[in-house]
């Protein structure tokens, strides 16, 4: 926050000083370098084929960012653009945007957030690429309102899309977009990519200890007057139904109680009901705009849950969750209730609505999100730890990010179980919290050029499962202690993966007790630790390149290559190793770089079917006209492709 | 993420245990100047034992019942989403509510909370070609006018959906400034060209003539190149469609109203190209010079407001300047040596090492102002000149008991201020320098601008009144013209006046308020001003108010004090009717105790 002053003012000063001409001649980036190239070309809507005129154009290098000084242009009423004075290089990358339309980019076959392959245009000197064309398609929208028992709007209330992934070849449901209804309780996602979507209205009911401080909490601070219109509507209250325990409340709309009865909203679906597999979605086109998809909110009586927790260390602070049955691969904002454990082991959900849950403790959490981040508010009560993780899921749809967090305190206690709630308070729930196993080992250097600095050596839910949570990835030096410790993998599937390395260097090799599990996932079910995990680096990198037959049907074409041994095809957590997906450049060529030894399915297809080119069942038909390859550490194999079409 | 305090873990179970009671506050909700309930309001009481307050749900009556409540004084507010919060007695939406007092466990039952439905602004923003521009974050600011000039506060924000369409509701009545902005901030990566179909098939058809590969570096050899297109800049457009915040229409805005049909449109704006050149008065050598650009109007909170501004290229050698990519508007350019006292903008170089900086030098300084209305603005010329010095003297009041013995060592401090028409002089911290015993001062140079005097005196002693030109500037500003000043006289006073009293509720000392002591003279109420002093009661209740200057003030208590209220006239002038009148005479102790409550 700059001073009032400063603020008050546009303000900024520049002194340059002189700088010799030659030095900066040599200090240019081969993106600002002028050269004699051009490329050229339109931008068209994919459905009407019609030009886009007023399309802003970027035109980027891959790994240098923009080109040149005015790497941007509007594109004139045809629809056309033209960048020229530009250096040789095969990097170039180009995406486009509009009001009115999703973000594309070259190559792009159809909507979607990212471009999967990343396709190349390939420029010598002197070129000229002519004949770029990128499609554009119109997003899609989503809107309804939020109404209670009495027909009244409900204001500010958070929706949430959710939809049907899947990771690594297994299904799981992701977090979408969220939004709030505003004054007339309406709510409107726009920029809605074509699929099948699942409208939430969330309702946690946040329990903690009547002795948190207030500070604590953001928005349960004594001054409801002072505060701005936007912290006006979150956590604003607290509700004591219990002695030793408060009800957040603001965050999600809370029912006055009835008769004596506290009363909850509990989550809801639409078109009714709180339960996900009645949800009905909505099964969205391109363009296509949904209206009048309305949630009504119907307030239940509520029973109170509480109990004990007995660990071996200290389990309080620590946050326990009701989750409804479908919802296990959500985190924050998704579960039914929240309570935090209190010092003295104790713990009490309030306002839980009736129905089967599931109970987690853990101090790890992780969802997958689709291409926008979550807005709902973080669980009060429970305290960030150290590890924060949102990074990019290869193995899910294009865009997927996971989230993973952790909370303070020690992350190898877990417990989960199923607990039915009925009319009447549950009063003695107890139960233990067991230990994860821990996995001790190290890492090696086999490569013959020089030492990469450092790697992050993570352990992934080989399957996806959410409630495994990841644990926390610990930074490894090469030249330092090559030894590492992951702490808290629960019991399930775990596949080791290495972090933070350069696109020269690879994993060879992770080894327990000599047994190779690099691409087998290791089964953490048992609780006993992992004493000798040997993971093994190399420079020695296998590549396949080769060029794909010019196909007129096929304007934009990609490579895919995968392993022959179909046990590999599923599990195998969230960045496959052995799993390519690259762009056929406008030279015809293509290029996988860095793949682990051995032997490959490599298959040219159209650019349009890239978005599920993980699915099992894809991989079964693209298999059968698939050529295969196999290659050795250091090796680069050359493979001629024609383009097929995969049902 | 920011939800919790990072050091809670230490805290969690430390909090108090409030003694149980069987007292309750309860009441009803209702929509302000109706008598339509308000459901599903929450209602909290906070204060005295309960750090975390204590809330219930209103019913659809509209009734709440806050039970267990312990002896104590209680602020009890609502909030509801869609409504503007509000606290019982407040007279206004946001504004400090009167407690409500639980004793020997008794409680209240009659309490009656009026809230105000908030208001909205709507409408449609679009593109420059007339089409719906979703995604576009709508911002609200509120616009208050108070004695110092315009604040502006951003009250609310919504981002345009698919159609254009924006809402921003639960907004207090105001005038508010509605502004539009990219939501994601395309500024700062380059210019963006923005070429005319001509130039596109004139580059189309150089590259199909162009019949050898022409040699690097010179691209446009063989035809004549046309003139590169225009830089436009995406910056923010201002309701009604306008890219200058002080051509922007203030939107009035009722209570409990919606604005529909607030539609506008954002627009490349075509950017100028400045450029020109510093001349130097007689007898200057131009050393090397920092040059600051200040855009008109008051800058708006408005995202990204502060970035993507325009950045001066700058030739010390040849002593011109070429400001690409600027918006159109009304600017100032200012220019300085880097040893200009009051000088520590951050200076950044884009040329390696940071530039030396000459200390023995004279300060020279520039100013011109210029408009753009996307025109290229050529041949600016920037005459850079000697600062000017201000001279003057401490002088104690001819009825002092006893001078001091020595002056030296008094400071004496030039703040820069923005002056009235919101221009600085773009310095940023004070001009210091330092009395001889005698009591004579002298800044030598000293850049033409306004400025607010202030000194720190030797002990018992107190600033009474800076005089220039037989006019005191200490309540105001001074200006320092090209030719600087030679009589700033500081009056000085040893004579001590003071208010001093204790303040009470129900006989208890009422430790939870703010005292504010103002003039009673209007033309004062502006801040920071030495006439306008806010203070809080010591835990006996006793307080004090020093050397305010001679004159008559209102004494009023408080329970709630925003540190901008001072500010604002009609915070002052809502005081008055529940405020004490005392005269302030110079070395002249007054008493004045105040009860809470009658």
């Amino acid at each position: 926050m700059p001073s009032s002053r400063l603020a008050r003012f546009l303000r900024l000063v520049v002194t340059v000083a002189a700088c010799s001409p030659l030095l900066a001649q040599q200090q240019v980036p081969l993106s600002r370098q002028p050269g004699t190239g051009a490329i050229s070309g339109v931008v068209i809507d994919a459905s009407t084929k019609r030009p886009i005129a007023g399309a802003l154009v970027y035109l980027g290098m891959s790994g240098y960012g923009p080109v040149g000084s005015r790497s941007r242009q509007v594109t004139d009423s045809k629809g056309r653009f033209v960048f020229t004075e530009l250096p040789a290089t095969d990097l170039y990358f180009m995406n486009v945007s509009r009001a009115g339309y999703l973000d594309s980019h070259y190559g792009d076959r159809g909507p979607a957030p990212i471009n999967l392959s990343n396709p190349h245009i390939t420029l010598a000197e002197g070129q000229w690429v002519s004949d770029v064309t990128i499609s554009m398609w119109r997003p899609g929208s989503i809107a309804g309102s939020v109404s209670d028992e009495r027909g009244e709007p409900v204001v500010g209330a958070f929706v949430r899309l959710l939809s049907r992934i899947q990771i690594a070849g297994v299904p799981h449901l992701a977090a979408g977009a969220s939004t709030t209804t505003d004054d007339r309780g309406r709510y409107r996602f726009a920029n809605v990519l074509p699929g099948a979507y699942i409208v939430s209205v969330p309702s946690v009911q946040t329990a903690v200890p009547s002795s948190t401080p207030a500070l604590t909490i953001e928005g349960l601070t004594p001054d409801t007057a002072a505060k701005g219109a936007d912290q006006a509507r979150r956590n604003n209250g607290a509700l004591d139904l219990d002695p030793s325990t408060l009800l957040m409340i603001g965050n999600f709309v809370t029912p006055p109680a009835a008769a004596g009865v506290p009363q909850a909203y509990p989550i809801a679906f639409y078109p009714g009901g709180s339960l996900v597999a009645t949800a009905q979605p909505v099964v969205l086109d391109a363009g296509e705009v949904r209206d009048s998809v309305d949630v009504a909110l119907r307030p239940v009586p509520t029973a109170k849950v509480s109990g004990r927790v007995t660990a071996s260390s200290s389990s309080a602070g620590m946050v326990l969750r009701l989750i409804s049955p479908g919802l296990e691969d959500l985190a924050d904002g998704s579960e039914a209730a929240t309570a935090v454990v209190q010092a003295d082991g104790r713990f009490t959900f309030l306002n839980v609505p009736a129905g089967d849950y599931t109970l987690v403790a853990s101090r790890s959490s992780l969802e997958f999100h689709g291409k926008y981040t979550n807005e709902l508010p973080a669980t009060p009560g429970s305290v960030p730890g150290p590890g924060l993780f949102l990074g990019g899921v290869p193995s899910g749809p294009p865009g997927t990010t996971v989230y993973s967090r952790h909370e303070a305190g020690d992350v190898s206690q877990w417990a989960r179980m199923p607990i039915t709630v009925g009319a009447t308070d549950v009063t003695d729930l107890e139960f233990t919290l067991r230990r994860g196993a821990s996995m001790r080992g190290r890492i090696v250097w086999e490569g013959e050029g020089e030492l990469p600095g450092q790697t992050l050596i993570m352990a992934e839910p080989a399957d996806g499962s959410a409630w495994l949570g990841m644990p926390q990835s610990p930074r490894v030096s090469f030249d330092g202690d090559a030894r590492f410790v992951l702490n808290g993998l629960l019991p399930g599937e775990y596949v080791i993966r290495a972090g933070g390395i350069s696109p020269v260097h690879t994993v060879k090799s992770i080894t327990i007790g000599g047994r190779d599990f690099s691409s087998r996932p290791i089964d953490a079910s048992s609780g006993q630790d992992f004493d000798d995990v040997v993971v093994t680096f190399t420079d020695r990198i296998a590549s396949i390149t080769g060029a794909v037959g010019e196909d007129p049907a096929v304007p934009s074409a990609s490579v895919a290559v995968f392993p022959v041994e179909r046990d590999q095809w599923a599990r195998y957590g969230f960045s496959a190793l052995r799993f390519k997906l690259v762009g056929v450049s406008n030279s015809g060529m293509y290029k996988i770089e860095n793949i682990p030894a051995g032997q490959y399915y490599v298959v040219a297809i159209d650019s349009a079917q890239a978005t599920r080119w993980l699915d099992p069942e894809f991989l079964v038909e693209a298999a059968k006209v698939a050529r295969t390859v196999s290659v050795d550490w250091g090796e680069t194999k050359t493979q001629e492709l024609k383009v097929s079409v995969i049902k | 993420m920011k939800a919790l305090v990072a050091s809670l873990l230490a805290a969690v179970f430390m909090g108090t245990q409030t003694t149980p009671s069987s007292a309750t506050i309860s009441g009803r909700v209702l929509e302000a100047g109706t008598d339509r309930p308000v459901r599903r309001a929450i209602v909290t009481a906070t204060g005295g034992g309960l750090p975390n307050g204590k809330s219930a749900v209103t019913d659809d009556d509209g009734r709440f019942v806050i039970a267990r409540v312990p002896d104590g004084e209680f602020i009890v507010g609502v909030t509801r989403p869609g409504f503007l919060a509000a606290s019982f007695g407040a007279t206004r939406p946001g504004r400090p509510g009167t407690p409500v007092t639980v004793r020997a466990g008794v409680g209240r039952s009659d309490i009656t909370i009026a809230m105000t439905h908030g208001s909205a602004l709507a409408g449609v923003i679009r593109d420059a070609s007339g089409d719906p521009a979703p995604g576009m974050r709508i911002e609200a600011i509120r616009i208050q006018h108070t004695s110092t000039g315009d604040r502006a506060a951003k009250l609310g924000e919504a981002r345009a959906d698919d159609r254009g369409e924006f809402r921003v509701y639960g907004l207090p009545a105001g005038d508010y400034v509605l502004a539009a902005t990219p939501a994601m901030l395309t500024s700062g990566l380059g210019e963006i060209g923005v070429p005319s179909d001509a130039e596109v098939d004139a580059k189309l058809n150089r590259l199909r003539t162009r019949s050898t590969l022409p040699a690097p570096g010179t691209p446009n050899s063989g035809t004549p190149a046309p003139p590169p297109s225009r830089g436009y800049s995406s910056s923010a457009v201002f309701y009604p469609g306008v890219v200058s915040s002080s051509d922007a229409a203030l939107i009035a805005l009722g209570a409990n109203q919606s604005r529909e049909s607030l539609d506008f449109a954002t627009r490349f704006s075509r950017a100028a190209t400045v450029d020109g050149s510093l001349v130097a008065s007689r007898g200057i050598v131009l050393p090397q010079m920092q040059l600051e650009i200040q855009g008109s109007g008051a800058q708006l909170p408005v995202a990204g407001g502060s970035r993507g501004g325009p950045s001066i290229r700058m030739d010390n050698l040849a002593h011109t300047f070429q400001i690409p990519n600027v918006p159109p508007g009304h600017y100032k350019l200012n220019a300085r040596t880097l040893n200009t006292p009051g000088n520590t903008t951050q200076v950044m170089s884009s040329g390696g090492a940071l530039p030396k900086i000459d200390t023995s030098g004279a300060v020279l300084w520039g100013t011109v102002e210029f408009d753009v209305v996307g025109e290229d603005v050529a041949g600016i010329s920037l005459t850079i000149q000697q600062a000017p010095a201000v001279v003057g003297r401490l002088v104690p009041t001819a009825d002092a008991a006893k001078p001091p013995v020595s002056l030296a060592g008094a400071r004496i401090a030039l703040e820069p201020v923005a002056n009235s028409d919101r221009r600085s002089n773009g310095l940023s911290s004070p001009i210091t320098t330092v009395a001889t015993a005698t009591g004579t001062f002298q800044m030598p140079s000293v850049i033409p601008g306004a400025y607010r005097v202030t000194a720190t005196l030797p002990s018992g002693w107190w600033l009474r009144a800076a005089t220039t030109g037989g006019v005191d500037v200490l309540d105001g500003v001074l200006t320092v013209g090209a030719d600087g000043l030679t009589d700033l006289a500081l009056s000085m006073s040893n004579q001590h006046s003071s208010i001093a009293g204790t303040l009470t509720a129900a006989g208890e000392p009422a430790t939870e308020y703010f005292l504010v002591a103002f003039t009673a003279d209007k033309t004062m109420w502006r801040a920071p001003s030495r006439r306008v002093r806010s203070m809080r009661p010591s835990t006996t209740g006793a307080f004090a108010v020093v050397d305010l200057p001679p004159g008559q003030y209102y004494l009023a208590a408080l329970r709630d004090l925003d540190s901008t209220d001072l500010e604002d006239p009609a915070f002052l002038e809502m005081l008055i009717p529940s405020a004490a009148l005392v005269t302030v005479t110079e070395g002249q102790k007054t008493v004045q105790d105040l009860r809470i409550g009658g």
